[in-house]
C-alpha cells in the first residue's frame, strides 16, 4: 500500500497547487500586466488544470478514506518557546476528505463556468487568480489540524471573499457590499479569536479533541464552571455566525450578491459559508458537552432558517432570493449541529453545496441571457419581473433550475429531500419546537422557490416590456434620490439599493447587442450546470435512512462507528413515513400555492400583500434588521466617534502635540550638547564617570 | 618542545576561527603588495571567503569539550562563539557594500580590507577574552583599527575630523577602562584571570570594598564607550557622519556586538559581588540611551546621523536583556543582535547605494524615490520598519522577546520606557518611508529627479545588490521563521556555564512558574 501512503504524504499539494497558480498568475499580473491579460485562456487553463489535479488527489484521498484507511496527520513545528509550541500541518480524516471533494468539485465546475460568464470582462485573468487563491485558502482551512491554523485560513477566505465581492470595485454597491461583508465578518471573527484564546487559556491546546477532552474533564471535575465554558463556546460560535450568515450577523450575505455570479455560487453558497458549519463540526467535541451552547446554536439556526425563508418570499432580484434561501438552508445545517445531528448537518451541507451552486450558476446563466435583451444593467437583468417564459429560450438552464428547485424543496428522491428529512427527524427527537420551525420553513421554501421558478421560466416573456423597465428604473432612481437627498437620509434605502447605478457598467458599452429574445448560454456554462444536476438528483441516495452510507462514513468524533451503524439498523419505516410525509406534505402545499399564484394566476399576490401589509413590509424590508443596525450601530458608532473625536482633538491631540513639541524641543536642545568639541565630550565622559561612582557608591 | 605539543597544551584549537581570519588578512596584505592595485578585483572575495571559513570553523566549535584555551586567557564557550559569529558575519556583510564605495573614492581597497579584518579580529578576541590583559589588548586592536577605518577617506576633512575625535575620546575612555582594570588587579591581589579575580575578592571578605565599585564604574565607562551608551555616546553622531558609510555599518553592529560580549563576560564573571550596582548603572545607561537616542533622532536631517542616534537607542533596548540577567534576557540579547545585524546592515546598504547614486544623505532628498528605484525603496522601507519593530518583520520579534524577557523578570519600568521610546522611534523611521513612498511626482527632490539610471553592471555594484537582497530577505523572513535563530540564541545561553551559574544566583528561591504543559498530539 505504498502508493496510498504516497498520496497522504503529498496531500499538502491540494491547497498548495491552487496557491501556486494564484501566485504565478498574480506575479504575472503585477509585473507584466498587459501580457498576462492577453494570455486569457492560457492563464485560465493553467489555473483550472492545477485545480483539476487537486480534485483528482482529493478523490483519491476520499476513496482511500472510504476504504477504511485510518486518518493521517502530519505537523511541523512552527514556533516554540519553552512549553509553548505552535504546530502547522495537515490532517486527513473522513470529514476532511468529504469537504475536499465538495470544495474541489464545485470550485472546478465554477471555474469552467467562469470562462463563459466572464468571457468579455477585462478582469478575466484577475478573476481567475482570485478564484484560485480562494480555493487554496478554503482547502487549507479544510485540512487544518488545529484551531489556530483554521483561524489563519478563516481570515484568508474572508479576505478572498472581500476581494471577490468587490471585484467590480468601480460599482458603488459592490464596493459598499464588500466593506459590509468584511466589517460584519470582523465582528464574528473577533468573537472567534476571543474564543480561541480563551480555549487555549483553559486547555493549553489548539487541538480539537484535546480541547474538547480537557474542557469536559475540567467541567466534570468542577474545576471550571459550566457557565464560563458555555460563554467560551458561544464566543467560538460567533465565528460561524458571521461566516455562515446566521442571525444577527447575516446582513452581509444578500449584499454580497453584488459580486460576479460564479462567486455567489462558489463562495456564498457552496463553500465559504459552509465553513462555519464545518467549524462547528470540527469543534463538536467542545460543544457536545455544553447543553446551553448547543441550544443557542440550534435556536440560532432555526430562527435564521425561518427568517431567511420569509424574506425570500418577497425578493424580486433572482440572486437576492437565492441568497436568502442560502441563509435559510445554512440555518438548517446549524440547527442540525445544535440538535446534535452531526451527520445530518454535514449531509445537508454536501447536498446543499451541489444544488445551491447549481441554482446560482443557473441564475448566472439567466442573467447572462437577459443581458442580451436589456443590456448590462444589474437592475434590469436580475429582476424577475422582467423575466418569464425563459424556458423556451434556455431549455437546459430551465431544466437544471427545476431540478435544483425540486431538490431544495425536499421532493423525493432529489438530494435535498433526504438531507432535510434527516435534519427534521433529528430535530424532532431533540425538541419538537425546533422541528415545527423547520417544518414550517420547509413549506415556505417550497413556495418561494417555485415562485422564483415560475416567474423566471414560465408564462410570457416580459423582457421587452418598456413600462416594467421604466418602473424598475424609477424605483431605482427613487432609492438613489432618497439616498442622496439631504435631510431625507432614510437609512433603509442606503442598504436597499444594492443594485444601483445604471451608468456604471462593468463591461464596455461596445458589446451591447440588444436582441428581442434571450439566448441559451455557451457550452462552457451549460456543461457545469448539467454536471451539477447529477449530484443534485442522486447524491441524496447515499444517505437514505434505510441504507445510510453517509452516516456510516461521517459520524461525530466521540461516537464510534458501530453506534452510527446501529442507529441505521434501528430504522423504523412508520416513523420515517410520518416524518417524510409531513415534510413532503407541507412542501406540496407550498408548491400548490405557488402554482395558483404565479402559474395559473388564480390568486393575485398583490391583493394578499395588500391585506397583510405589515407582514409584507416586514418581509420586504428584511425584518428591518439593516435599519436597526443602521440606527443602533452605524449611527450610534458615528455619534460615539464624533464625541470621541472631540475628546481626541481637544485632549489627546493636545497631549500628543505637547509630547511631540517637548520631544522635538528637547531633541533640538540636546543637539547643543553635541557641539563638536572633543574636549567638551571628554569632560562629559569624566563627569559621567564621577557621577556614576557617586550614585552607585551611595546607593 | 615542538609546536604540536605546545598547541595541544595551549588548546590552540579554540582560536582556529581567528587563525583563519589572520591567514586571510596576510594573504590579502601580501597579495596586494605583489600584484598592486589590480588586486582589488579578487581581494574582497578572498576576505569574504576567509570570514565564511572562520564562521564554518566557529560552527564546528559549537560542541567543543574543553573551551578554555591559552591557559585561561581565552574562552570559546557557546556565548563567545555566537558573538564571534555575529562579528565575523557583520564584517562579511560589510565588505560587499564597501567595494563600490571605496573604489569610487579612489583609495586602495586591499588596505581597507586589512584594517577591517584586523578590527574584526580584535572584536572576535574580545568576545572570548577571559583575562584582563587579553581583554585590553583585543579592545585596543579593535579600537585602533576603528580609528584608522574612520579616517580612511584621507582627502575628506570630515573623515579626518571624525577620526581625530574618535581617537581622542577613545583614548580617554581607554585610559579610564585601564585604570579600572588596574584597580581590579590590585584588589584581587595580583590576578588577571577573571574567575580568579572574582574568587579572590570574595575570599577577602563579605563586604565589597569601595574600590570595587570605583573599578566597576571605570570599567563600565570603557564598555559604554564601545556600545555608545548615553552619556558615553557623544562621539557617535560626529564619527558616524564623518566616516565612510561601510565603516559606520561595521561600527554599529560588529563593534557593538563585541562591546556587549565584553560586558556580559566581564560583569558577570568579575563583579558578582556588586551585581546590584552594575545592574543599577546599566539601568541608568539603558534608560538614558533609549530616551536620548530616540528623542534626538527625531530632530536629525541627515540619514547617517539619524541612524547613529537610532543605533544608540537600539543599544538601549539590548541592554534590557543584560540588566535582567535571566536565561531569557541573555537569549533575547543574542537574538536581537542577530536580527539587528541584518536590518541595520541592510539599512546602511541602502544608504550607501543612495549616496553612491546621488551623492547626498539628507533625509529630505529621499522624497519620491519610489518612482525611480523601487528595489532600493523596498529594501530601505523593510529595514527601517523592522528597526522600528513593525510586525511581521524580524525587528518586531526581537523587540517582543526583549520586552517579554524584561517583563518576565519584573523590570516593568525599563520595559515601559522601552515601549514608549520604541513608539517614538517608529515616527522617525516611518517618516523616511513616507517620504520615499507617498510623495507625488511633482514633490520629488532634486536628487531623485536627477536620479541616474539603475545599473548594476558597474564594478562593485553586483555585490552591493547581493548584500541588499540578502539583508532584506533575512529581515523579512527572520521574523516569521524565527525558530532557528531563536533556538540558536537559547542554546548559546543554556550551553554557557558562566551564564548558567549567574542565572542560578540571580534567581530567587522560587523556580520560574512553568506554564501548563502544552503537549501537542503529534
Amino acid at each position: 500500500m505504498e502508493s496510498v501512503e504516497l498520496i497522504y504524504e503529498y496531500a499538502w499539494l491540494i491547497p498548495v497547487l491552487p496557491l501556486l497558480g494564484a501566485t504565478l498568475v498574480g506575479i504575472g499580473l503585477i509585473s507584466y500586466s498587459k501580457a498576462t491579460n492577453e494570455l486569457r485562456r492560457l492563464s485560465a487553463g493553467f489555473i483550472v488544470s492545477l485545480l483539476g489535479v487537486a480534485m483528482v488527489l482529493s478523490f483519491a484521498l476520499f476513496w482511500s478514506q472510504f476504504q477504511g484507511h485510518e486518518s493521517y496527520t502530519k505537523v511541523i513545528e512552527w514556533a516554540s518557546a519553552g512549553d509553548f509550541r505552535l504546530t502547522m500541518g495537515y490532517t486527513i480524516d473522513h470529514l476532511t476528505a468529504l469537504m475536499l471533494v465538495i470544495v474541489t468539485t464545485v470550485a472546478f465546475l465554477v471555474m469552467v463556468y467562469t470562462d463563459g460568464y466572464m468571457a468579455h470582462d477585462p478582469g478575466y485573468v484577475r478573476f481567475y487568480a482570485y478564484l484560485s487563491l480562494f480555493s487554496s485558502s478554503m482547502l487549507g482551512l479544510v485540512v487544518s489540524p488545529n484551531l489556530l491554523e483554521i483561524y489563519i485560513f478563516w481570515e484568508l477566505v474572508g479576505m478572498c471573499s472581500y476581494l471577490l465581492i468587490g471585484f467590480w470595485y468601480g460599482r458603488k454597491p459592490a464596493a459598499d457590499a464588500c466593506q459590509k461583508a468584511f466589517v460584519t465578518n470582523r465582528v464574528g471573527d473577533f468573537g472567534l479569536l476571543l474564543g480561541i484564546l480563551a480555549l487555549f487559556w483553559a486547555t493549553g491546546s489548539f487541538e480539537f479533541d484535546v480541547m474538547g477532552e480537557r474542557l469536559t474533564d475540567m467541567v466534570q471535575s468542577g474545576g471550571f464552571s459550566v457557565a464560563i465554558a458555555s460563554v467560551i463556546a458561544i464566543l467560538v460560535f460567533l465565528g460561524p455566525v458571521a461566516k455562515s450568515a446566521q442571525f444577527p450577523l447575516h446582513v452581509w450575505l444578500p449584499d454580497a450578491m453584488e459580486g460576479p455570479t460564479p462567486i455567489s455560487a462558489l463562495i456564498h453558497a457552496a463553500t465559504m459559508v459552509a465553513a462555519g458549519v464545518f467549524l462547528i463540526a470540527r469543534m463538536f467535541p467542545v460543544f457536545e458537552g455544553l447543553p446551553v451552547a448547543m441550544d443557542v446554536i440550534a435556536w440560532t439556526g432555526a430562527f435564521t432558517a425561518f427568517m431567511g425563508a420569509t424574506i425570500a418570499i418577497t425578493q424580486n432580484d433572482i440572486k437576492k432570493g437565492l441568497a436568502y434561501s442560502t441563509m435559510s438552508q445554512l440555518g438548517y445545517m446549524v440547527m442540525a449541529m445544535g440538535a446534535g445531528a452531526y451527520g445530518a448537518g454535514l449531509f445537508h451541507l454536501m447536498t446543499h453545496a451541489y444544488f445551491k451552486a447549481m441554482l446560482f450558476l443557473c441564475s448566472g446563466s439567466v442573467i447572462h441571457g437577459m443581458e442580451a435583451v436589456v443590456g448590462h444593467d444589474p437592475v434590469l437583468a436580475q429582476d424577475m419581473r422582467l423575466m418569464g417564459g425563459l424556458r423556451k429560450y434556455m431549455p437546459i438552464t430551465a431544466i437544471t433550475f427545476l431540478i435544483g428547485t425540486l431538490a431544495i424543496c425536499g421532493v423525493p428522491p432529489f438530494a435535498g429531500f433526504w438531507s432535510k428529512d434527516e435534519i427534521l427527524g433529528s430535530a424532532f427527537a431533540a425538541n419538537p419546537a425546533l422541528w415545527a420551525v423547520g417544518w414550517l420553513t420547509a413549506g415556505i421554501t417550497a413556495f418561494y422557490m417555485f415562485r422564483m421558478y415560475f416567474s423566471t421560466f414560465e408564462g410570457a416573456f416580459r423582457g421587452t416590456d418598456e413600462s416594467i423597465k421604466q418602473q424598475l428604473k424609477d424605483e431605482n432612481l427613487q432609492r438613489l434620490g432618497l439616498a442622496f437627498g439631504p435631510g431625507a437620509m432614510n437609512p433603509q434605502e442606503l442598504t436597499l439599493d444594492t443594485e444601483t447605478i445604471t451608468t456604471e457598467l462593468h463591461q464596455s458599452p461596445g458589446d451591447h447587442h440588444h436582441s428581442e429574445t434571450p439566448h441559451e448560454s455557451p457550452l462552457s456554462m451549460v456543461i457545469p450546470l448539467m454536471a451539477l444536476a447529477v449530484p443534485s438528483l442522486l447524491i441524496g441516495l447515499v444517505g437514505t435512512p434505510f441504507a445510510n452510507y453517509f452516516e456510516e462514513f461521517i459520524h461525530a468524533p466521540g461516537e464510534a462507528a458501530a453506534v452510527a451503524l446501529e442507529s441505521t439498523e434501528a430504522f423504523d419505516w412508520s416513523e420515517f413515513l410520518l416524518m417524510a410525509g409531513s415534510s413532503v406534505g407541507i412542501g406540496l402545499i407550498g408548491i400548490t400555492l405557488a402554482v395558483m399564484m404565479y402559474l395559473s394566476k388564480k390568486i393575485d399576490p398583490a391583493a394578499i400583500a395588500q391585506k397583510i401589509q405589515p407582514l409584507y413590509q416586514l418581509s420586504l424590508n428584511k425584518w428591518y434588521i439593516d435599519d436597526i443596525n443602521e440606527v443602533v450601530f452605524v449611527q450610534g458608532s458615528r455619534k460615539l466617534a464624533k464625541s470621541v473625536l472631540e475628546i481626541d482633538i481637544r485632549i489627546v491631540d493636545g497631549l500628543v502635540n505637547l509630547a511631540g513639541f517637548v520631544t522635538l524641543v528637547s531633541g533640538e536642545g540636546l543637539k547643543y550638547l553635541e557641539n563638536g568639541r572633543a574636549q567638551f565630550y571628554a569632560l562629559i565622559v569624566f563627569g559621567a564617570v564621577l557621577g556614576l561612582v557617586l550614585l552607585s557608591g551611595l546607593t | 618542545m615542538d609546536f604540536a605539543n605546545l598547541g595541544a597544551q595551549l588548546n590552540a584549537g579554540t582560536i582556529l576561527p581567528e587563525g583563519v581570519v589572520i591567514l586571510t588578512l596576510l594573504v590579502i596584505l601580501v597579495g596586494d603588495l605583489i600584484v598592486g592595485r589590480t588586486s582589488s578585483r579578487w581581494t574582497p572575495y578572498v576576505a569574504i571567503a576567509g570570514l565564511v571559513g572562520s564562521l564554518t570553523a566557529l560552527f564546528y566549535q559549537w560542541d567543543i569539550s574543553d573551551p578554555i584555551g591559552f591557559l585561561g586567557g581565552f574562552n570559546s564557550d557557546a556565548l563567545s562563539i555566537v558573538f564571534r559569529g555575529i562579528i565575523a558575519l557583520s564584517a562579511a556583510v560589510t565588505i560587499p557594500m564597501a567595494i563600490r564605495y571605496i573604489e569610487q573614492s579612489g583609495t586602495s581597497l586591499a588596505e581597507f580590507l586589512v584594517i577591517l579584518l584586523t578590527a574584526t579580529l580584535g572584536g572576535m578576541f574580545l568576545a572570548g577574552a577571559d583575562e584582563l590583559v587579553m581583554i585590553f589588548v583585543s579592545l585596543e586592536t579593535l579600537s585602533i583599527s576603528s580609528y584608522l577605518l574612520t579616517g580612511y577617506m584621507k582627502r575628506d576633512p570630515r573623515s579626518n575630523e571624525a577620526a581625530l575625535k574618535y581617537l581622542l575620546i577613545g583614548a580617554a575612555s581607554s585610559a579610564i577602562f585601564l585604570y579600572g582594570v588596574s584597580l581590579l588587579y590590585g584588589l584581587s591581589g595580583g590576578e588577571t584571570n577573571l574567575n580568579a579575580i572574582a574568587s579572590n575578592i570574595v575570599a577577602q571578605g563579605s563586604e565589597p570594598p569601595i574600590g570595587l565599585v570605583i573599578a566597576l564604574v571605570f570599567v563600565i565607562a570603557g564598555i559604554a564607550f564601545k556600545i555608545a551608551a548615553v552619556p558615553f555616546h557623544q562621539w557617535t553622531p560626529d564619527v558616524y557622519e564623518g566616516s565612510p558609510t561601510p565603516v559606520v555599518a561595521f561600527l554599529s553592529v560588529g563593534s557593538k556586538a563585541a562591546g556587549f560580549a565584553l560586558a556580559i563576560r566581564l560583569l558577570v564573571t568579575a563583579f558578582p559581588l556588586v551585581a546590584d550596582e552594575w545592574r543599577f548603572v546599566f539601568t541608568a545607561l539603558a534608560v538614558l540611551s533609549m530616551v536620548l537616542g530616540n528623542v534626538v533622532a527625531l530632530a536629525q536631517t541627515s540619514m547617517k546621523r539619524m541612524l547613529a542616534y537610532s543605533s544608540i537607542g537600539q543599544a538601549g533596548f539590548v541592554m534590557i536583556g543584560l540588566i535582567v540577567g535571566t536565561d531569557a534576557g541573555y537569549a533575547s540579547m543574542v537574538f536581537y543582535m542577530l536580527v539587528y545585524l541584518f536590518m541595520n546592515l541592510g539599512g546602511f546598504t541602502c544608504v550607501i547605494l543612495f549616496s553612491l547614486r546621488t551623492g547626498t544623505d539628507q533625509i529630505s532628498e529621499y522624497s519620491g524615490l519610489y518612482q525611480k528605484d523601487p528595489l532600493l525603496t523596498l529594501g530601505l522601507s523593510v529595514c527601517l520598519l523592522s528597526l522600528g519593530g513593525i510586525p511581521p518583520l524580524a525587528g518586531f520579534f526581537g523587540k517582543l522577546y526583549l520586552f517579554w524577557a524584561g517583563w518576565q523578570a519584573g523590570a516593568y519600568g525599563l520595559v515601559l520606557v522601552g515601549l514608549v521610546t520604541s513608539v517614538i522611534s517608529i515616527y522617525y523611521y516611518i517618516r523616511v518611508v513616507k517620504m520615499m513612498v507617498v510623495k507625488e511626482p511633482q514633490e520629488m527632490s532634486d536628487a531623485v529627479k536627477n536620479y541616474p539610471e539603475v545599473r548594476w553592471t558597474l564594478p562593485g555594484m553586483r555585490p552591493l545588490q547581493v548584500s541588499l537582497v540578502l539583508a532584506v530577505v533575512a529581515t523579512s523572513l527572520a521574523g516569521i521563521l524565527s525558530n532557528p535563530l531563536f533556538t540558536l540564541a537559547n542554546n548559546s545561553v543554556t550551553n554557557t556555564p558562566l551564564l548558567q551559574s549567574s542565572v542560578a544566583m540571580t534567581q530567587d528561591a522560587g523556580a520560574p512558574v512553568q506554564l501548563a504543559d502544552a503537549e501537542i498530539n503529534q
